[in-house]
């Protein structure tokens, strides 16, 4: 494999959707970002500026 | 919805007559066992000699059924002559000895035909006296108490427990747990009774089944989305991407990892050793998050 990482997922209490980070190692740098699975892209879209949201206010 | 099965096992504090009729329905359960042992034996010893005798397989005596069904009807048939009391003990307790009898010849009966794996099942044997004391029920007037110090079992009643029945008493109150059977036992002197209970599936179903990363091309955010296929197995999620976020000119390619789900107290998290979607190293050289390192 050129590229491993790993995962840390909060699952929503009904299991609709999933957010979190990943991590990975491309041949010397640590990469991360953030991840969303849900149904619909739609869905996902909308996880990832709440993430990245919350992110700016956080910072 | 998903269900598992615990067992839940009580110590028991019974009477002198108590533990006596504990006694008898073991005694009626090995009975009863032994009863359908011969049965079958006599059958299989009978067809067996008559084909060393080099009778047809045509003419040989019909062989007789080991299904738990066929078993009891033979035992019903043969009760008054073979047990004139058995009515002092619950029918529970043979129909419980045939049904570890029927078990345990299927049980052979694969294994010698090399269908079932794991070690060589041999032909059950006849339990004697000193075999462990067991006896199960399955239907009949069982389960926990009016209290949290009794259970009840068939014909025998209400029995005191050395301990509280708290807590299986209060998942079966709240309606999520249903008692399936009771196993009687003794272990090393003491009487024991074990609950076999169906629970929900503690790990909650993961309906997701969508898409979208956030990666990093040259340091610039890019959102990827794509499709992944999820299975669920237990606590185990797998996770298969089907399409690629970014295309294959551009270093994207179909990845896949496994979840275990956990519980942290306030909410489930999904972790574990998984491939991520990072693409190559020039696509991928640093991260603008606070998070980041290089």
């Amino acid at each position: 494999m050129r590229s491993k990482g790993t995962l840390y997922f909060v699952l929503h209490q009904h299991g609709i959707h999933m957010t979190g980070r990943w991590v990975g190692l491309s041949y010397g740098p640590i990469i991360t970002g953030w991840g969303a699975i849900a149904r619909t892209e739609d869905e996902v879209r909308a996880l990832m500026d709440k993430l990245r949201n919350e992110e700016k206010a956080s910072a | 919805m998903r269900a598992v099965i615990r067992a839940y096992l009580f110590a028991l504090d019974p009477t002198e007559a108590q533990a006596d009729a504990f006694r008898s329905h073991c005694g009626a359960q090995r009975f009863a066992y032994n009863f359908g042992l011969a049965l079958v034996r006599v059958n299989l010893d009978q067809r067996a000699a008559e084909r060393s005798y080099d009778i047809g397989e045509d003419q040989l005596t019909p062989p007789v059924s080991w299904s738990a069904y066929s078993l009891r009807r033979a035992w019903n048939e043969a009760k008054n002559q073979r047990a004139p009391r058995w009515a002092q003990n619950s029918k529970e307790a043979y129909s419980g000895g045939l049904a570890n009898l029927a078990t345990a010849l299927s049980n052979w009966s694969s294994s010698k035909s090399a269908k079932r794996a794991g070690p060589t099942v041999r032909f059950p044997r006849f339990k004697g006296r000193r075999a462990r004391l067991s006896c199960r029920f399955t239907t009949g007037a069982f389960g926990l108490g009016p209290d949290r110090r009794h259970i009840q079992l068939p014909r025998i009643g209400l029995v005191r427990t050395h301990e509280s029945t708290r807590r299986l008493a209060r998942k079966v109150e709240a309606g999520i747990a249903r008692i399936r059977s009771a196993t009687l036992s003794c272990q090393r002197g003491r009487w024991h009774v074990a609950f076999s209970v169906e629970l929900p599936d503690p790990t909650p179903p993961v309906r997701t089944g969508g898409r979208v990363w956030q990666s990093w091309k040259d340091g610039v955010e890019v959102l990827n989305p794509h499709q992944v296929r999820m299975s669920q197995r237990g606590d185990t999620v797998e996770i298969v991407a089907v399409t690629r976020g970014t295309p294959f000119e551009d270093g994207g390619y179909m990845w896949r990892g496994e979840l275990r789900l956990w519980d942290n107290g306030s909410s489930w998290a999904a972790t574990p050793q998984t491939r991520v979607p990072c693409g190559r190293r020039e696509r991928c050289t640093s991260c603008s998050t606070s998070t980041a390192s290089t």
